[in-house]
């Protein structure tokens, strides 16, 4: 099964090796001697670190490739395709990045970096649900995890699922460490849920923490308002004004 | 070296969630309830609310703790004014106060490492501001506290005019904490080998563990032993605070080994002072302790220990750890049986009814009269199984799972008897552990979480009654890790270890009164650096100033060759795993 999982990614591979062929990709100098000839898996995995490093990531990625398919037994193999996914995602080719790191995946690499570009390509491809599942598997590693919190949170309100949005954000972990968009997600399910006096209690107190983010005290003045709480709303709004004065000055 | 871009959410996510807030107005109406709101106390202006962070709204203060560090956030005001309203009659207090920002604590430069962080401080707290007043103030508050509460309210100025309120209600209890609290004060720095294998702390680094005690009502702890250069464990002390007992490792690290002193002033700990776990073979050969527990009148240790069918301390506990510094390790049995040692015969014994191998049996404790003790029970399993994929960080699905049920039996003098099950910690899907029991017999209080136990970050403490009953969810409970918990002699007290506002464990207090009702967390402060944990917290029934130093005199020589030869080895996490690229 593994075998004709890899078959199928090498088909894959090629499919793909005319976009990574797209770009020249010159070797450095130190490398070229154990590049010679028909270099060994190892050599080409070593040049796509090189790439990478040099974030000439469409030759990492080929030089990937062309480790995978050279070798699809190769120790290290999990890691070298998970490699080959990151590099991909980084040229640019979220599609093909989805692929690669789904087979990373599935041959048993763990990292939450995986889970990171895996959900940020999905989240590109438009697949919220699969995103989704990825920020919730990255999210295992560190459940504080800003980036994981606001990506997921975004998914699930664009998926509709407000519920679930909240019972992310409202987790007693999570509370000190909300964002400014982790406070906007939250306050939008809440309202989606009809519940608008807890929405304002969150945005009251994420302007509270972020006195500076107009965004916040926007849209906690708004909401203010259709709780025909004006009086507040314009102090918000007054004192927002303020403060982007200030930091203008 | 390649690092992650900034990620940023797709645009168009952005767009739809503030055009979503928006859109939801239009599709649901936005209800119109009545707000709350805060008015100046001479105007009628609607005011903003402050967020008050600490102290909780019913929390309940012992009596002679130093002043705590009120901590609030407030997009408006720019100065604040504080009203202090008694119950009890007593003139209230008006007070414009000076506020400042929130800081890090000292920082203990012995315990940086490239395996940890300097804390420090979440969004909420970068935008928090902190009052404390002064003695004077705080004991009048105190004082008209007890019988009735006080009511704390915040009014925030920008231009000599009001913006900002809030309000907080708490009591000053008229119970006494009345006993200090030892505990375990360590850093945090894990270590890797070359060869990739990590250790919570290198033995080099041993002696950076300190212990301490602390009379709550005065603004430090005492350091009572450091510079220990063995490894020392759980530690315990009999209910009338005359007998202590702690695991130490003897020579070549031997870990069959715990010593037993008198409480003093001035204590030392020699090779006469030390119990060996020997075994004559009917009682197996694994000759480690865990959680041992002085009986209350220091007689007996009771302890967990691998039985007769298993021959080392590897076949019969899970043990991960991580280079994380937040949770660093993964430890719990899965095999076992309750022992008791006898000091007066030298001998370990089984406890009847909790040495069925069949079963796991651990962290057992006494009741204050001796007579029960109440353990922690589930089904024996091998800590790992064949194939078993690594668990890479501390919950990771791929630890060995283990809930354990709570249950009793009576000591019955060392015969034992048939255990019962605790209902309201037993039999819920969840892992029900380290059990204490209050001192008036009438509760458990106890750690619940998904899988095994210790340092979980996901541990909740709940109380149920001694003969079991519906458990209770404490009020006490801080969003990340509550564990490591102990009554005060007087029942009413118990201190909680927590890493609520920090990774750096930080120990608080709780009040229960006498039908198990909890109140919100109070911290106890200054317990340690910034950037060194606090664990193993418990109460002592002795004076404030019971103990001042404990020296320990069987610290072996071999020791010390040991953990020179290991300086220089650890491996930082930074050098273990880094980019997406690597070779």
């Amino acid at each position: 099964m593994r075998a004709l999982r890899i078959c199928a990614f090498i088909v894959l591979l090629g499919l793909c090796a005319p976009h990574l062929r797209a770009e020249f990709c010159a070797p450095p100098d130190a490398m070229k001697q154990q590049l010679s000839g028909t270099p060994s898996a190892e050599a080409l995995n070593e040049l796509g670190v090189w790439f990478a490093r040099q974030n000439s990531f469409a030759c990492a990625a080929r030089a990937f490739a062309t480790s995978i398919e050279r070798d699809s037994q190769q120790k290290d193999l999990p890691r070298v395709v998970f490699e080959f996914g990151a590099a991909l995602y980084y040229s640019g080719d979220t599609a093909t990045t989805v692929t690669a790191l789904q087979q990373a995946e599935s041959l048993g690499y763990r990292n939450v970096k995986l889970n990171v570009l895996l959900a940020s390509a999905l989240d590109a491809q438009h697949s919220t649900a699969g995103a989704i599942e990825e920020w919730r598997k990255a999210l295992e590693f560190d459940p504080e995890a800003a980036l994981e919190l606001d990506a997921l949170s975004s998914d699930l309100n664009m998926a509709s699922m407000y519920q679930e949005a909240v019972d992310l954000l409202e987790q007693p972990r999570v509370r000190p460490h909300r964002t400014v968009n982790q406070f906007m997600n939250l306050a939008a399910a809440l309202v989606q849920l009809g519940r608008s006096e807890e929405a304002t209690t969150v945005l009251e107190d994420g302007w509270n923490t972020y006195p500076a983010s107009a965004e916040v005290a926007r849209q906690l003045a708004t909401l203010l308002t259709c709780l025909h709480r004006d009086a507040q709303a314009a102090m918000v709004l007054r004192l927002a004004a303020e403060e982007q004065a200030g930091i203008a000055n | 070296m390649l690092r992650l871009p900034q990620f940023r959410r797709p645009p168009n996510l952005a767009i739809l969630t503030a055009a979503g807030l928006f859109l939801a107005f239009l599709a649901f109406g936005v209800s119109s309830h009545p707000s709350f709101t805060v008015h100046a106390a001479a105007s009628s202006t609607p005011l903003l609310p402050i967020s008050i962070d600490y102290p909780e709204a019913g929390s309940i203060f012992p009596p002679g703790i130093p002043a705590p560090t009120f901590l609030w956030r407030d997009a408006a005001g720019k100065s604040w004014v504080i009203d202090v309203v008694f119950e009890d009659g007593a003139s209230p207090l008006h007070l414009a106060i000076q506020a400042g920002h929130m800081q890090m604590g000292e920082i203990d430069p012995d315990t940086v490492s490239e395996s940890n962080e300097m804390p420090k401080l979440t969004p909420q707290e970068a935008a928090t501001f902190t009052w404390k007043p002064d003695a004077g103030t705080w004991t009048k508050i105190q004082a008209h506290s007890i019988a009735g509460p006080a009511t704390f309210a915040i009014t925030g100025y920008r231009e000599g005019k009001p913006w900002s309120a809030s309000r907080v209600a708490f009591t000053t209890s008229k119970d006494e904490v009345a006993a200090p609290i030892f505990y375990r004060d360590v850093p945090l720095m894990p270590t890797a080998n070359t060869s990739g294998h990590v250790s919570p702390l290198a033995s080099a680094s041993v002696p950076l563990i300190h212990w301490r005690l602390r009379d709550i009502r005065k603004s430090e702890s005492h350091t009572v032993l450091k510079d220990m250069p063995t490894c020392a464990n759980c530690h315990s002390f009999s209910a009338d605070g005359k007998t202590f007992g702690m695991d130490i490792d003897g020579p070549a690290n031997d870990k069959g080994l715990y010593a037993v002193v008198p409480v003093q002033k001035q204590m030392t700990i020699d090779s006469k002072d030390m119990l060996h776990w020997k075994s004559d073979g009917a009682l197996g050969t694994a000759r480690v302790g865990f959680m041992s527990q002085l009986s209350p009148d220091g007689r007996y240790v009771l302890s967990t220990f691998a039985g007769p069918s298993v021959k080392s301390m590897i076949d019969s506990y899970y043990v991960t750890n991580f280079l994380d510094y937040r949770f660093l390790q993964v430890f719990y049995p899965t095999k076992g049986i309750l022992e008791f040692y006898d000091r007066k015969d030298g001998l370990r014994h089984p406890l009847p009814g909790a040495d069925d191998p069949k079963y796991v049996q651990t962290d057992g404790v006494w009741s204050r009269d001796g007579k029960w003790i109440v353990f922690a029970r589930a089904a024996a399993r091998e800590p790992r199984t064949r194939g078993q994929r690594p668990a890479l960080y501390s919950m990771d699905e791929n630890e060995t799972q283990i809930q354990y049920d709570l249950y009793r039996i009576p000591f019955n003098d060392g015969r034992g008897g048939t255990p019962e099950r605790i209902a309201g910690a037993s039999e819920n899907g969840m892992s029900n552990n380290f059990p204490k029991i209050s001192p008036d017999g009438k509760w458990i209080v106890f750690v619940q979480c998904r899988s095994g136990q210790l340092m979980r970050p996901d541990s909740q403490l709940y109380i149920v009654p001694f003969a079991g009953g519906t458990a209770r969810r404490m009020r006490a409970n801080t969003r990340l890790m509550n564990s490591w918990h102990s009554f005060s002699p007087n029942g009413r007290w118990l201190v909680f270890s927590s890493k609520a506002r920090s990774p750096y464990t930080q120990m608080y207090l709780t009040h229960i009164d006498a039908n198990g009702n909890d109140s919100p967390a109070i911290l106890i402060d200054n317990a340690t650096a910034a950037n060194r944990a606090v664990n193993i917290p418990e109460f002592v029934n002795i004076a404030g100033d019971g103990i001042e130093e404990i020296k320990v005199k069987v610290a072996d020589e071999a020791t010390r060759v040991a953990n020179a030869k290991e300086k220089g080895m650890p491996k930082s996490k930074s050098s273990i795993a880094n980019g997406e690229f690597k070779r």
